[in-house]
């Protein structure tokens, strides 16, 4: 989700809610005498809210689940799952007085936080790598379809490649049968590993040494096959485009592994930690 | 396998992580894991048996708060004052729970209630009645607390004693061989066992070898350090031994009994000179010994009467103070005018301001608690029936 200035009222929105519990905690802090409290009446009001906005921030994998329900735009519960996921966090401060003891609220404060960071990782990424991808991959590939894309390319690479294969009945077909020979070789041994993606080639990985390569392939072979190898070139370039555009896709989506499975597991320690502290009530 | 579904995977395995250890810490009574912070050193033996104190009746299993019962079972938490009021009632106090803190770590001791507690109510008192008591205290520095009562009204110390710190602090004072000696506080103050308190001066311990109650250089005995009457029963058993006089059932034990025992055994109507000198004995001893520091009135009669010291054990009533505590300290640094008082009448302990040097500027605690307790335990004590003889459950 890209933070543009549809996202202005949600910042708003926080940052008021925001400073007016910041306000409400201080004014609190400094009139209980022990210390804010979780257990405190303005410290279960912060840990209800709080709750409140875990829950509805764990409501978007729902809402993904079924795109069709009036229930929002998904634009809408995006932004409200990033800020008032944010705000859940200031919340939690407030409600555990910044001070965090035992073993469950140590470790749900710790997930949390994780939740939190990766999280807002994940929110910069969407911010960056987008950006990336245009500036550096210019043919961009639907991330679902690459692996056709791919076999396109090797298909397309071979039609090329049997293009230059000496016709049957022509005399003098002695340059011919060389350079077919030559790029029929490289297809076989280097290209198609790489297009398909099967082996690391240190040839064609990097655009200097394989431009050096197409170079050489032009130099040892006949004048009429040079378009075939810029072809070849075209489509090894688009393959190296691919691969960075699946490493930043990895990156862009990745941080997902770490944020949904450490949400799921906050969820259910914190119906643990609601249940065991209404259980025994500190009565402060 | 997609990202999502690996996402997905990855989440349900995570939830189920979570609950299964959830639940695994249940099943074993691992409730330890679910406090709120470890017990204090002093509750560590509760260990995690949650319910010991959490036993407000609540609603089905929540809500069950720690009750002043819970408490009480083990501590006796008497009522501040009489009159104290609190949220509009008399008599009443905080829960227990209110004020002294649980589950914020071995180090922390729940006895230390800190100020808020205190000042919720000393800010701005209101008590049932009339009170002596300062009513806007709100810390200990500053113009927030009192100056102590005993320096404030310029209290004079009305012990029927007669005591001249000058002279026992001078240094050619002479001492039980007649050389100078140069005496120290601590030579006659000496600390209670409790390491706060200082013992009442003894006159045997802490005076006799100096202020000998020698009455006839023929007999190595001094009077006991009694009531006169006792004085004067010990004077003429020796008196009359000195004579020659066959003595029924003399002891030579001191003790209170034996010279009880004395009154009733020493020898009455004797000859008319030894009854002289009983007498003449007996005053010198009264004027020249006992007078030196007691209040005698009536000394032409027999029995003349010693006024009671009534010497304060304890001049702070409302607080306690550890002298233990202090012993980096020489006594002078707070007890400044001792070497120069010369009037019994003199109180000689220090006003706020010296403890403020160290109380007022970080170096030590000035929280309420550090002088000042709470619940007033100068009460009976309520034993719980588990202490009460025949009340004990088989």
């Amino acid at each position: 989700m890209i933070i543009d200035s549809n996202n202005r009222p949600w910042i708003w929105g926080i940052l008021a809610v925001g400073s007016g519990s910041a306000v409400g905690y201080a004014l609190y802090a400094m009139n209980s005498p022990n210390g804010p409290s979780g257990g405190s009446w303005p410290g279960l009001l912060f840990g209800t809210v709080a709750i409140g906005l875990m829950v509805f921030a764990a409501l978007l994998g729902a809402r993904r689940k079924y795109p069709t329900l009036h229930v929002g735009r998904m634009q809408f519960w995006m932004r409200g799952h990033l800020w008032l996921g944010l705000l859940s966090f200031l919340m939690v401060l407030f409600h555990s007085g910044f001070r965090v003891n035992g073993t469950l609220n140590t470790v749900l404060f710790v997930l949390f936080t994780l939740v939190i960071v990766s999280g807002l990782v994940g929110t910069l990424l969407q911010q960056i790598l987008p950006r990336l991808m245009m500036e550096q991959i210019p043919t961009e590939v639907v991330f679902d379809q690459a692996d056709k894309f791919i076999d396109q390319l090797v298909s397309k690479a071979q039609q090329r490649v049997e293009s230059l294969a000496p016709k049957a009945g022509k005399t003098d077909t002695e340059p011919d049968n060389r350079t077919y020979e030559h790029i029929k070789r490289f297809y076989t041994d280097e290209l198609t590993p790489f297009l398909r993606g099967q082996k690391p080639s240190r040839l064609l990985s990097t655009e200097l040494r394989s431009d050096a390569v197409f170079s050489q392939l032009r130099k040892i072979t006949a004048p009429p096959a040079h378009p075939v190898i810029e072809d070849l070139r075209t489509m090894v370039r688009q393959r190296r485009d691919l691969t960075r555009q699946m490493r930043l896709h990895h990156i862009l989506h990745n941080w997902l592994l770490i944020h949904a499975p450490l949400s799921a597991a906050v969820l259910v320690l914190t119906v643990a930690h609601v249940v065991m502290s209404l259980r025994f009530l500190s009565g402060q | 396998m997609t990202t999502k579904t690996l996402m997905n995977r990855l989440s349900v395995a995570a939830a189920a992580v979570a609950a299964v250890w959830i639940l695994a810490l249940t099943i074993i009574g691992r409730n330890d894991v679910f406090s709120p912070g470890p017990l204090s050193r002093e509750h560590s033996v509760i260990g995690g048996q949650c319910q010991s104190c959490h036993t407000g009746a609540g609603a089905a299993l929540f809500l069950r708060n720690v009750t002043n019962a819970a408490c009480e079972k083990c501590h006796a938490g008497p009522v501040h004052h009489q009159n104290q009021v609190y949220e509009g009632r008399q008599g009443v106090q905080p829960p227990c729970a209110g004020c002294h803190l649980e589950h914020q770590g071995e180090t922390a001791r729940p006895a230390l209630v800190v100020d808020g507690h205190c000042t919720q109510c000393h800010r701005s008192l209101e008590v049932a009645g009339s009170t002596t008591f300062a009513k806007t205290v709100t810390s200990f520095s500053g113009d927030h607390h009192p100056e102590f009562r005993v320096i404030a009204e310029r209290r004079r110390d009305s012990s029927a004693i007669k005591l001249n710190h000058q002279i026992h602090l001078r240094a050619d004072l002479p001492g039980p061989d007649g050389r100078p000696v140069q005496m120290q506080c601590t030579d006659c103050h000496r600390l209670g066992k409790d390491g706060s308190t200082m013992m009442p001066v003894e006159f045997e311990r802490d005076c006799q070898s100096c202020h000998s109650l020698a009455f006839d250089p023929r007999s190595p005995e001094q009077a006991p350090h009694e009531d006169p009457q006792l004085v004067e029963a010990f004077v003429r058993v020796e008196l009359a031994r000195l004579a020659g006089r066959k003595i029924e059932n003399r002891t030579s034990v001191r003790s209170l009994a034996a010279l009880r025992q004395m009154l009733s055994d020493a020898p009455r109507n004797l000859p008319e000179t030894l009854e002289r000198q009983i007498t003449s004995a007996n005053r010198l001893l009264l004027q020249t010994r006992c007078s030196e520091c007691h209040m005698i009135s009536n000394l032409s009669s027999p029995i003349p009467v010693v006024e009671t010291p009534n010497i304060p054990l304890q001049w702070f009533k409302h607080s306690h103070f550890g002298h233990a505590q202090h012993r980096m300290l020489q006594c002078a640094s707070c007890h400044a005018d001792v070497k120069n008082s010369s009037q019994t009448e003199d109180v000689l302990l220090p006003g706020k301001t010296t403890c403020l040097h160290c109380h007022g500027s970080g170096a030590a605690s000035a929280d309420c608690v550090t002088c000042h307790t709470y619940h007033d335990k100068t009460g009976t004590i309520v034993y719980p029936a588990s202490l009460v003889p025949g009340q004990v459950r088989p």
